[in-house]
């Protein structure tokens, strides 16, 4: 026998995956129990591109692979078949078409307290959890000491895990995951459920993970995770690969296939959500284009130019425009201050009428946010125009959120100011000084 | 260098189109599970009673409750046990206890299943675990109920004899019989409720068919029927061995023991092949 040197295989390796759920309860026990007729009379396709009653592709030919000490992020909207993903790839669930093939070892966080009884300790828990895995012997007395350095729970390990919060039981199952030997590590969405200081700590795992050649599938929604972590990422949309590249540029194209799918969803704008008493709206607003000078993505610090319409129901108006940028969990973060005297009541007619807001030197930090618009009757104040639905934006840099964010202290800010910084005894730097060196794209300033 | 590792493969075809790989994988999960059902029977145990005040007397409640009811209907004329050769309280409470032994083996597949849920869908572990963690569940509240017969015995100055040291195969049979079926069922219980409904209303009256209060009548309709029920002869011999009676197990005990092996079995390969469809079915 000649030897050959081969590269290392894949640790990973999917090849045209399809699963099939049903969507129908009764349809789908009567369809599990066919399946397993077919799995009893050896079956080698078991009906092959044909779905049943209620069913429908939850993945669909689906290939990728993964190397050694690479981490592959996966996202998509809820629904796109992520956890079904993992799910299978783990040998949860067996897939309908296509092959799975795994090098070594693999370890899934899924749901971290699946094994967990509430009642007993969580040492207890660890024990049961090692039995899960089939740790034996020595090695469970390890993974104890492990888990319980890794939770940093101290004596709390000894009460029962009913007592314990979200974050504690979280510490013990991920502690748990993070102690078994592994090549390919699958990870659904369970860190961004910890404080930052489980967050820290599990990325630092994964990092340690990837430099030992292991390799990661991270499922996630925190796009910051994604991009901190992965060095490939697939959007899967409708249990199909719509993207697969750099984890910039899939969440760059997730992130544009979220603004289109809301701004084409077709809604109501006639029906008020408020309680029935609310006053009927008399006007519905469009914001029709909300970018940069160039009509591409704003960026920190260049203009943001909104474009807006409204249309009376019925005869026309007098009203007030109010513009509102929301964050990603719909909180308030920039208002726009009152129009001029002469365009603070303007009239609205049955036809469009438009208007356009320009937001100087935009503050934000990269990252997504939401624009509303909003029409008050100038003498009431009374909000007249229906709640139009909030319009998302990417607010775009030359480099990624976190890199900014790695360079300021307290990160997790939305917005940065041109400040002024001097010690005792120096001459203030002011305005006409060089802007800090963020590395943002900071207009000149007269 | 790199060490030798396992390849782990999925794929769409029947995992019986390769019997070696699924028999091997098979008998790999059924070692591997041993000892985490070990585990889980003891976590369910002590989760079990960690919030009642009567604790473990749990056990023998409900055994001792049936052998009062049938002993006052006794008494009342009610029920006719016939000529039962011991002392009725014996003869009815190791019926009774030998009768739970069979029920309990039979409902532990479904009731196991049904509690492990959340961790056969979340976690990749042999699936046999749970059931062997629900079979001795089964099989420890049986031989510790068995302990109240011991004074009873005494009082009523029943002498097993050589019986005993054949009475643990009766009560095996007992836990088999009732294990293989439950097995068989359970899969298409997961997904039919209706199945694990009937097997609880069956139970109350396949109870009454069982000669677990009274001798096999002579004559008339029910002999048949009790003599086609397979419990009968487990639960008669069992019986007849805890109490000095004969010691030659009939040919329909050992013809019983065999078919529940083979179902056993199958139950087990139609198991192995059904829990990820069955993961599919009942949702996350």
């Amino acid at each position: 026998m000649s030897e050959v040197a081969i590269a290392d295989p894949p640790t990973l390796e999917v090849v045209g995956l399809g699963k099939k759920l049903t969507s129908d309860l009764a349809q789908s026990r009567r369809h599990g129990v066919h399946d397993i007729w077919d799995e009893l009379r050896l079956a080698t396709r078991p009906r092959g591109d044909r779905l049943r009653p209620s069913e429908f592709w939850a993945l669909r030919d689906v290939s990728f692979s993964v190397s050694p000490g690479e981490a592959l992020g996966v996202i998509g909207f809820n629904g796109a078949g992520k956890s079904t993903l993992l799910r299978t790839l783990h040998g949860i669930t067996r897939p309908d078409a296509g092959s799975i093939t795994i090098q070594g070892p693999h370890v899934a966080m899924l749901n971290l307290g699946a094994p967990f009884s509430k009642l007993l300790s969580g040492r207890e828990n660890i024990l049961t959890a090692a039995a899960v895995h089939g740790i034996k012997g020595k090695d469970v007395e390890s993974l104890v000491a492990a888990v319980a350095d890794f939770s940093g729970l101290g004596p709390l390990l000894d009460a029962p895990m009913a007592t314990y919060s979200t974050g504690m039981g979280l510490r013990i199952g991920y502690g748990i995951t993070a102690n078994l030997p592994a090549s390919l590590l699958l990870v659904d969405e369970v860190i961004a459920v910890g404080d930052l200081g489980f967050q820290r700590k599990c990325l630092a795992h994964i990092r340690g993970h990837l430099d030992r050649g292991g390799s990661v599938v991270l499922v996630s929604h925190d796009l910051w995770m994604i991009q901190a972590l992965c060095n490939r990422c697939l959007v899967l949309v409708d249990g199909r690969i719509e993207v697969e590249g750099t984890a910039n540029h899939a969440i760059s194209a997730y992130l544009r296939r979220a603004r289109r799918s809301q701004v084409h969803t077709p809604r109501s704008h006639v029906t008020a959500d408020g309680p029935d008493e609310a006053p009927a709206p008399v006007a519905t607003i469009e914001v029709t284009s909300c970018a940069g000078p160039d009509g591409a993505d704003p960026r920190n610090g260049d203009d943001l130019v909104v474009q807006l319409a409204a249309n009376a129901v019925g005869s026309s108006i007098a009203a007030t425009w109010r513009i509102d940028v929301l964050t990603a969990n719909q909180q308030v973060c920039l208002a726009s201050a009152r129009p001029p005297d002469h365009l603070a009541t303007v009239e609205i007619g049955p036809g469009p009428t438009s208007i356009t807001c320009v937001m100087p030197d935009l503050p934000l930090l990269p990252g997504t946010f939401y624009l509303r618009a909003h029409l008050h009757d100038p003498v009431s104040g009374l909000e007249i125009g229906n709640p139009a639905p909030a319009v998302p934006f990417e607010v775009a840099s030359r480099h990624t959120r976190l890199d900014v964010l790695a360079q300021i202290p307290g990160a997790g800010a939305l917005s940065s100011i041109h400040a002024t910084w001097f010690q005792p005894g120096d001459p203030p730097t002011g305005a006409d000084a060089s802007p800090p060196d963020l590395g943002l794209d900071q207009p000149e300033r007269a | 260098m790199t060490p030798e590792r396992d390849v782990t493969r999925f794929q769409a075809a029947s995992q019986l189109r390769r019997p070696k790989q699924f028999f091997r994988t098979g008998r790999r999960s059924l070692r591997a599970s041993l000892p985490l059902a070990r585990r889980l029977f003891g976590r369910d145990i002590r989760a079990r009673y960690r919030l009642s005040v009567l604790g473990y007397a749990w056990i023998f409640l409900p055994v001792i409750a049936q052998t009062v009811i049938w002993l006052f209907l006794n008494a009342s004329n009610v029920l006719n046990s016939g000529p039962t050769g011991l002392p009725l309280p014996v003869f009815v409470l190791l019926g009774t206890l030998l009768w739970q032994v069979f029920v309990d083996a039979m409902f532990a597949p479904s009731n196991q299943l049904a509690a492990a849920g959340q961790m056969l869908s979340h976690l990749s572990f042999p699936p046999e675990s749970v059931l062997l963690a629900g079979l001795a569940d089964a099989a420890v509240n049986s031989f510790i109920r068995l302990l109240i017969a011991v004074p009873v015995l005494i009082w009523y100055d029943v002498t097993p004899g050589w019986g005993l040291v054949l009475a643990p195969l009766g009560l095996l049979s007992l836990l088999m019989l009732g294990f293989a079926i439950g097995l068989a069922m359970a899969p298409f219980g997961m997904l039919y409720q209706d199945l694990t409904r009937l097997l609880t209303v069956g139970t109350g009256f396949w109870l009454l068919l069982t000669p677990v209060a009274y001798v096999v009548p002579e004559v008339g309709p029910l002999r048949p029927v009790v003599r086609l029920n397979p419990v009968s002869p487990l639960l008669i011999t069992t019986r007849s061995w805890m109490t000095g009676g004969a010691l030659l197990p009939g040919w329909s005990m050992m013809a019983v023991v065999a078919v529940s092996g083979l179902v056993l079995l199958l139950g087990w390969v139609v198991f192995r092949l059904a829990v990820p469809h069955l993961i599919d079915r009942i949702g996350v």
